[in-house]
């Protein structure tokens, strides 16, 4: 019997297998894959990797969350003290304190 | 000692351009150097008094005659050997640096102690002193540098990493500075980048600048260079010479890991090239008749309804490596991917959509090849349209997530040998993506808060974050024919999502800036 109609005939018993040939066995292989559906076993087995997997994503996303968080504090931070700078308040009170910055300077110098 | 140690090799070079290449480095606003000149026996007798004229003007110019010509590398080599200085900078002997170059890459240097090579930008001159051909040069990327000396000018060295890899090495004549990054990248602590265009490389009758072919026993060498590197790695593969200057290597096939290609799909029908086709059915089949990739399971995850039938049923070809995961919720693509890899076996997953087709033997395994270097999380292949033009070369953040080089034509280079040669990039396209099973554990899969879009891109940054780098690789190729299935739309939630993880890496893109 060649091997391709080996392949194609139906399994009567598990006695039928015994003798077959290992092309068969694996053409059985995958159409038992095929055929059979997740078992209850598998479903359940595939719930819990995907919440471990979920849970792992979630750690990873809140950290980069919270770099995203950083850099955005940083760059408000920058804009505002920029902002603040720009005021007049800030330039005149820089202006009566630079006599008294550049006293501090020579002060130290010395 | 001084900072920095420059070191030239000098023979024969027009008197004009060695002046000017002399004026350059006297004219530097960092005065810690010293300049390690060696003239290789330079016939013009014009070379050794202008070389001698300025060694006594400076002292900081120490300048050795050799008695017999000994070629680049031993020159090079002399040049190295007199060096007393912390970093070790290269300079060609008609080449010229720009007056701030050392200042500002002292400044660099002294924000990290680890930094042990570091490289800038570069343009070139024309005869008439016209500068052009501006190189903006993307962060390091030691995928690219593999198939070309991309960082060659400004190279700078910590002399001790030099003295620990024993210098240049003899052989590499034209490739000595290509063979000598290489080795010094694999032992580095650090690597920097300066993006400012501090030398500039002049084209003269003859020189590599000018005509890429003036030279061809330095592509010999370069080949060597890259053969030997993968030798220090221990991976195998072969290395081919592209256009001038560049190389491909093609990984073989042996001690293939177990590779899973996941197919998300839901069955649909499309008109590919003229021809109705089932989209699944036809890449299953693609894929069992074309890939010399000995090694590999197919994964299909179809959507089935509440009583378990197929929502739209097709046929797949009786094959032992084909299996089925059923998909039974409402669509989620991150969902699909994430169900389909728990089902597979291999070390090596490749998610593909369903909207593909390939024709190259080796499309999968240039893809996993890539994925023996353990620096490298994911790798995807050149994405092509129906019409053969690019679809994909990778994704840049730049302004916002975009395909790079999209629409244009896969027979060309590109600049700099973008669209020819492997390299990193920021993300690329979950059309078809090869990743560890291992790395893709670590870091949670693909992330489900994705509905349709992003869920690849977010892979790949969370890749990153764990010290993983992003590759694409032109030697694989993928028709993707896109816009068939519900990846290909864009969603604003899922866009926000993406912000408000990793918005501090959009609008900007080292591996892809304006003509890296």
């Amino acid at each position: 019997m060649s091997h391709a109609h080996d392949a194609h005939d139906e399994i009567d018993s598990l006695a039928d297998l015994r003798d077959a040939s290992r092309e068969r066995l694996l053409t059985e292989i995958g159409m038992l894959r095929k055929e059979t559906k997740y078992s209850e076993f598998q479903t359940i087995k595939a719930k819990y990797e995907r919440e471990i997997l979920a849970s792992r994503d979630a750690v990873f996303g809140m950290s980069a969350e919270l770099g995203e968080l950083k850099a955005r504090l940083r760059i408000d931070v920058q804009g505002a003290r920029q902002s603040m700078m720009q005021t007049p308040t800030w330039r005149v009170g820089s202006l009566v304190l630079k006599p008294l910055n550049l006293m501090k300077k020579l002060l130290r110098k010395n | 000692m001084p900072r920095f140690s420059i070191v030239t090799p000098v023979y024969n070079p027009p008197p004009k351009a060695l002046d000017a290449c002399i004026k350059s480095v006297v004219k530097q606003n960092f005065p810690d150097w010293e300049w390690c000149v060696v003239n290789d026996c330079s016939p013009d007798p014009r070379i050794r008094k202008i070389l001698d004229r300025w060694a006594t003007k400076d002292s900081r110019i120490r300048v050795m005659h050799r008695t017999a010509n000994g070629g680049i590398v031993a020159a090079s080599q002399d040049g190295l050997d007199m060096a007393t200085g912390e970093f070790v900078a290269l300079l060609d002997h008609d080449d010229k640096l720009a007056e701030r170059a050392l200042g500002v890459i002292n400044k660099e240097l002294n924000t990290d102690d680890e930094i042990d090579y570091l490289y800038t930008d570069e343009d070139k001159i024309d005869p008439k002193g016209r500068h052009y051909d501006v190189f903006r040069k993307p962060k390091f990327d030691p995928v690219r540098l593999r198939s070309q000396n991309y960082c060659t000018h400004f190279s700078v060295f910590r002399n001790s990493l030099l003295d620990e890899i024993g210098g240049f090495h003899s052989g590499y004549d034209g490739a000595q500075d290509y063979d000598l990054i290489l080795r010094a990248t694999e032992k580095a602590r650090k690597v920097a980048h300066v993006p400012q265009i501090l030398y500039h490389w002049r084209v003269v009758p003859g020189s590599t600048a000018g005509d890429v072919h003036a030279k061809p026993y330095a592509y010999d060498a370069g080949q060597k260079a890259v053969h030997m590197h993968f030798q220090r790695k221990q991976i195998s593969a072969t290395i081919s010479k592209l256009s001038p200057g560049s190389y491909s290597h093609v990984f073989g096939t042996n001690g293939s890991p177990l590779v899973s290609i996941v197919i998300p799909t839901r069955g649909d029908t499309s008109r590919v090239w003229g021809v109705e086709t089932c989209l699944v059915e036809g890449i299953v089949n693609t894929i069992l008749k074309t890939t010399d990739y000995p090694n590999f399971e197919i994964v299909v995850v179809r959507d089935v309804n509440t009583n378990r039938q197929m929502v739209h049923p097709f046929t797949l070809p009786n094959d032992a490596r084909i299996l089925l995961a059923d998909f039974d919720q409402s669509f989620n693509l991150a969902k699909k991917w994430n169900q389909g890899v728990l089902a597979s076996k291999g070390k090596v997953v490749v998610v593909l959509d369903d909207d593909t087709h390939v024709d190259n033997p080796e499309w999968l395994s240039q893809i996993v090849g890539q994925l023996q270097f353990s620096d490298i999380g994911v790798v995807g292949p050149m994405l092509l349209l129906e019409d053969g033009r690019i679809s994909s070369a990778g994704i840049t953040m730049k302004p916002k997530p975009t395909h790079l080089s999209h629409g244009k034509s896969s027979l060309s280079d590109g600049w700099m040998g973008v669209h020819s040669v492997a390299r990193s990039v920021s993300a690329i396209s979950g059309a078809c993506m090869a990743f560890r099973r291992t790395d893709f554990d670590t870091v949670g899969g693909f992330s489900e808060n994705y509905r349709i879009s992003y869920a690849d891109i977010d892979f790949c940054l969370k890749l990153a974050s764990h010290g993983l780098r992003t590759a694409w690789t032109p030697r694989s190729r993928v028709y993707h024919f896109g816009a068939r299935t519900l990846g290909a739309t864009e969603d604003a939630t899922d866009y926000a999502m993406l912000n408000s993880r990793w918005g501090r890496f959009i609008g900007s893109d080292a591996y892809a800036r304006n003509n890296a």
